[in-house]
């Protein structure tokens, strides 16, 4: 007890360090909970929306692109052993007109005698089917639009315009949360006739017996479909979708593991700071009979307590950090949170992170604490110079680097999985920290001569401190390495995909119109198709020179996976500009081979199915599989990189797709205003959305921008915490050198002098830590670019920014030189005849 | 009988070229209820050989016996168990924890071997009664004064009831006045309680108040004499004995 009451009085007389503890490891904390959360959460939101409208279907048969199919199919699914029953739907988007605008809508028709067998529906106003008219509606959606029962609304879909009235109002569950309540329920034959489908389904779900197993049912029911139809689980569909996320999980769980790195290192030199300041203290209570384990398990206690109380903090914000990540990624989705995903998981993983890190950190202080004897711990403290470095740290340092260089080498050539170069990468970063201590008085020799201009004699004095606490001041260096490391590494490597997705949008979104029904729904990358009649419209007009349709499929299986097809009118295109962001094949070649009806293949497709340039691939057709040969290979930020592009009449010969998402207009140059108003009316006359490339490419930029500001935000929180670290070492430094200060001052040194020593020793370690981080920084970004290919299949050119090197250095100094200041001030403020008396 | 007895005790540090020897062979018996003070001049060896006695130091040859146990050859728990019950150190600056009371300093040996808090607290309480200061038992170390703080680390060394007290410099901190103070408290310990009690001392007015003087010189008992006290021992109770 007597124990815990000395380190609760002595975290108590320190709040300021005890601060800087707890806000490490809360930020740690809090990182690896946010994400995580955040992660499953929005995981769970996007294939919420699609288990919503599967209900308790176990597979679904759909065709090739979504195309639709004829309902004769659906008596023989019945009949396959283990369907207990198969349920057709027709579903297609819309647009709702409204006196307040238009809106993108979703059309379900459904049989409803057999659809309650998948999905529940329940009806809070109105009345259910009756006959084949009427619609039903989410009742929040409807109220928030102020439709009433017995009301009409309007919808265009492809066939044109119609009005139906509301039947009734459905409760927000299930089926009818779909697209956030935005879903018009119809009977089946009411679909037929809205979009000109006759006898026609576009999906069948299946519910099974509750023995049948799953994957026989899948075999079965796949010999009998004719070609063009597929079956499978309906979830797949939010495949896409999950490779989207995954991408961004590696991506935030390499920054959190570094920020737990860094956090590791903040705590450590803190917690040897404050074992160092009750040296003495330590050695009263050894020479009053505390034994050695005694002294080295408080410690641990106290590092346990600091971890434990950081990791509750660490989690509080963590969650409100999770919901904050959350709804940007559920909007950037177009899912919907209404809840955190809250499992065990990322709690358990904070629990043993928290406590496990404060620990690690507490460890070497407290051994070293116990190894000191009560006499030596009472003598004044004896510097570390004269202990040379210690070699095995050295050497430990020096093979590990090796060791996981090489290993990182072999991840980047192939020789070695990929999934091992992040750990590597971290190990590798850490590794060098354990060599600093060898170099460190050296280096700082080198840069205190070469600073000498500008920091004169304080400049040599301050080196000799720096030198003589060899342990925190490596510390220190390390601190500022590994974040900065951290920070340009990752910075890096985000400006350089984001330059790639601004690259590829300026090199395949050419134009100076774009007409498209409402925004293209980002979680189901449905949009309202728009009639194939207006592209003879638009060309028509005074002025334009081309007009390009263009059609996003999704549902498209090509070499057994999931992947989204692009359809493009290349004819219609600058024969002399191929409007695809190519990494294999000549452009005018691949036009060519386009038209020919080869296909062109994403980068992530290619790399994940193995298909080279010039290869073939395998798609499922209305016809069947066909082979297709490989024309070329394009980075593609669609779907992830997991898209296939074929010339539009090819398209619609062997997937069925009807119809335009997008017609991209080009003009003469002289007449682009009067092009403009031209189209202008025409959109408004069919209720489309016109944007020019300008307006596009603001809207690439505010997400781009929005991007890199966050990146900017992390470096700069990274950077404070550093330089908290640098206010310590001062802090620590300056109170071990009061004597000598005083004595310095009592004989020659001005107040001036005083604070330009301290200041130089802040300049010695920054310029240390932050050219070494930021060199490493730079070979981090490097090869974090050359494992790209491997992890993500896409190949991002390298580009180092000079204003990024140059910003990083310059804040850096500044904020450590801001941090230094304090504990200058209080070595120019030590009151002299006391000083001298200070032991 | 003896409490400590020292057998060809030696220490030196550093090697070769660098060597120091302390301690070159020190013959030393300290009798229950003795009162001994050891001078000599800087570098004789004095805190050295006070040290190893305490059992903070070990000796490079030689034995260590207290009461019977010959410390030297036992591990650092083992003697650091033997301090916390039975060795009660006294230091020249007094080496307080700031940021505990007084009474809270003198019970910090007892909670340590694991006295309940109320036992501990009243032999703290007792401890600080007979130096004097239990009025001043709830300030911290920084609101005392010099004399007080040496009174509360007496305290301290008493309340685990020690075979045998070691002070090192115990008034080199303070004015002559506490200075006095202290020495009269040492003197009263070993006529009123029996304390065996071992001073190293550079004052030889402080000196004369021991029983025995002990000369180093070189690592070496230069002197060891009886000492016949010509002036009155101080009686007169110069601290108020709070009940």
């Amino acid at each position: 007890m007597v124990l815990w009451k000395f380190t609760i009085r002595e975290v108590k007389s320190r709040p300021g360090r005890a601060a800087l503890t707890l806000l490490s490891i809360v930020i740690a904390v809090s990182a690896v909970v946010a994400v995580n959360v955040s992660s499953s959460t929005t995981r769970r939101a996007y294939e919420e929306m699609y288990a919503k409208l599967a209900g308790r279907a176990a597979l679904e048969v759909i065709a090739e692109g979504g195309a639709a199919y004829d309902e004769a199919i659906v008596p023989k699914l019945e009949q396959v052993p283990g369907v207990k029953t198969a349920v057709p739907i027709f579903r297609g988007p819309a647009k709702l007109f409204r006196k307040t605008g238009k809106l993108l809508f979703f059309v379900m028709g459904i049989d409803p005698l057999r659809d309650e067998a998948v999905r529940d529906y329940r009806l809070v106003e109105g009345e259910f089917f009756q006959d084949d008219e009427g619609a039903l509606i989410e009742a929040g959606f409807a109220r928030g639009l102020g439709i009433s029962v017995g009301d009409e609304i309007g919808l265009l879909v492809t066939r044109g315009y119609t009005k139906i009235p509301v039947i009734g109002f459905l409760a927000p569950e299930g089926a009818a949360q779909f697209n956030q309540g935005g879903t018009a329920f119809v009977t089946l034959r009411a679909a037929q006739r809205m979009f000109g489908k006759p006898r026609s389904i576009n999906a069948t779900s299946l519910v099974l017996e509750d023995s049948a197993d799953p994957a026989a049912v899948q075999a079965a029911i796949a010999r009998i479909l004719p070609p063009g139809l597929t079956v499978r689980p309906p979830l797949a569909r939010a495949q896409l979708g999950r490779e989207t996320l995954q991408s961004l999980d590696q991506g935030l769980g390499f920054a959190y593991t570094l920020t737990l790195v860094l956090a590791t290192i903040v705590i450590l030199n803190t917690f040897l700071m404050n074992v160092g300041e009750r040296r003495r203290q330590l050695a009263i209570l050894r020479a009053l009979g505390t034994t050695r384990r005694q002294v080295i398990g408080m410690l641990l206690r106290e590092g346990l307590v600091l971890g434990i109380v950081g990791t509750a903090a660490g989690i509080v914000v963590g969650l409100a950090g999770a919901y904050g990540l959350s709804v940007a990624m559920a909007r950037a989705y177009n899912a919907t949170v209404n809840a955190l995903e809250i499992n065990a998981g990322p709690f358990l993983l904070a629990g043993m992170l928290g406590p496990g890190m404060a620990m690690i950190a507490m460890f070497v202080p407290a051994y070293l604490a116990g190894k000191v004897t009560p006499l030596e711990g009472m003598r004044p403290l004896v510097t570390e110079v004269t202990r040379p470095a210690s070699a095995k740290v050295t050497l430990l340092g020096i093979g590990l680097t090796l060791l996981t260089g090489l290993t990182l080498v072999a991840c980047v050539f192939g020789y070695l999985p990929i999934e091992f170069a992040t750990p590597s990468g971290v190990a590798y970063t850490c590794s060098l920290v354990l060599i600093i201590p060898a170099v460190l008085a050296p280096v700082t020799r080198l840069i205190a001569k070469v600073l000498h201009p500008l920091l004169g004699t304080a400049g040599e004095l301050a080196q000799r401190q720096i030198a003589r606490r060899r342990t925190r001041s490596t510390l220190t260096v390390g601190v500022l390495y590994v974040g900065l490391s951290a920070g340009l590494g990752l910075g890096t490597a985000i400006l350089n995909n984001v330059e790639d997705v601004r690259n590829w949008q300026a090199k395949t979104f050419v134009g100076d119109f774009f007409v498209r029904a409402l925004q293209m729904n980002l979680a189901t990358n449905d949009s309202a198709p728009m009639p194939e009649a207006l592209k003879a419209d638009l060309a028509a007009i005074d002025g334009v020179t081309s007009v390009e349709a263009v059609r996003f499929l999704q549902d498209v299986t090509a070499a057994g996976m999931q992947v989204n097809a692009v359809l493009r009118d290349y004819e219609d295109q600058d024969p002399n500009r191929l409007l695809l962001d190519l990494k294999a094949g000549d452009p005018g070649q691949v036009r060519q081979r386009l038209l020919a009806g080869d296909v062109v293949v994403g980068t992530v497709l290619a790399h994940r199915a193995g298909i080279k340039y010039g290869g073939e691939i395998t798609l499922r057709t209305l016809e069947g599989p066909k082979s297709l040969r490989v024309a070329g290979i394009t980075n593609d930020y669609v779907s992830g990189g997991l898209v296939i592009h074929l010339e539009r009449a090819v398209g619609k010969k062997l997937l069925g797709a009807e119809g335009a998402d997008i017609f991209i207009v080009r003009a003469n140059a002289s007449a682009l205003h009067q092009v403009e108003s031209k189209i202008k009316a025409l959109c408004d006359q069919n209720s489309l959305l016109l944007l020019s490339f300008a307006d596009l490419r603001r809207r690439l930029d505010t997400l781009m921008n929005g991007v890199v500001a966050g990146l900017w935000g992390i470096m700069t929180l990274g950077l404070i915490v550093a330089g908290f670290a640098v206010a310590n070492t001062l802090t620590m430094n300056v109170l071990e050198q009061t004597r000598e200060i005083a004595m310095l001052r009592v004989v020659a040194m001005t107040r001036r002098q005083v604070r330009n020593t301290i200041l130089s020793q802040a300049v010695i370690l920054g310029v240390f830590g932050v050219t070494f981080g930021v060199i490493a920084g730079v070979v981090s970004a490097y090869t974090t670019n050359l494992c790209t290919p491997a992890v993500t299949g896409r190949p991002i050119d390298f580009v180092l920014s000079p204003s990024l090197l140059v910003g990083t250095y310059v804040v850096a100094l500044v904020i450590i030189l801001v941090a230094a200041w304090l504990p200058a001030r209080r070595a120019v403020r030590l009151n002299l005849l006391i000083a001298l008396q200070y032991e | 009988m003896n409490v400590i007895e020292t057998r060809r005790l030696e220490k030196a540090y550093g090697n070769d070229e660098t060597r120091v020897h302390a301690l070159r062979g020190i013959d030393l018996k300290v009798q229950y209820g003795e009162f001994l003070a050891i001078m000599g001049p800087s570098g004789s060896g004095k805190s050295t050989l006070l040290h190893i006695l305490g059992g903070v130091e070990t000796p490079t040859s030689g034995h260590v016996l207290l009461e019977g146990t010959d410390l030297a050859t036992l591990d650092d728990d083992e003697r650091t168990l033997i301090r916390r019950t039975r060795i009660g150190f006294i230091f020249q600056s007094f080496n307080l924890l700031p940021a505990f009371t007084a009474e809270e300093n003198v019970a910090l040996p007892l909670d340590l071997s694991g006295m309940s808090a109320k036992e501990s607290r009243r032999r703290a309480l007792d401890a600080l009664s007979l130096v004097g200061i239990a009025h001043r038992r709830n300030h911290v170390p920084s609101a005392l004064s010099g004399g007080e703080q040496q009174r509360v680390a007496i305290a301290r060394a008493l309340a685990i009831r020690p075979a045998i007290l070691l002070a090192d410099e115990p008034t080199g901190n303070l004015d002559s006045v506490n200075g006095q103070q202290v020495t009269s408290l040492l003197r009263r310990l070993v006529d009123e309680e029996k304390q065996t009690i071992v001073m190293v001392t550079h004052d030889a007015g402080v000196a004369a108040q021991a029983d025995r003087l002990v000369r180093l010189r070189d690592g070496l008992i230069e002197n060891d004499v009886r000492q016949v006290q010509t002036r009155p021992r101080v009686r007169t109770c110069l601290f108020k004995r709070v009940p």
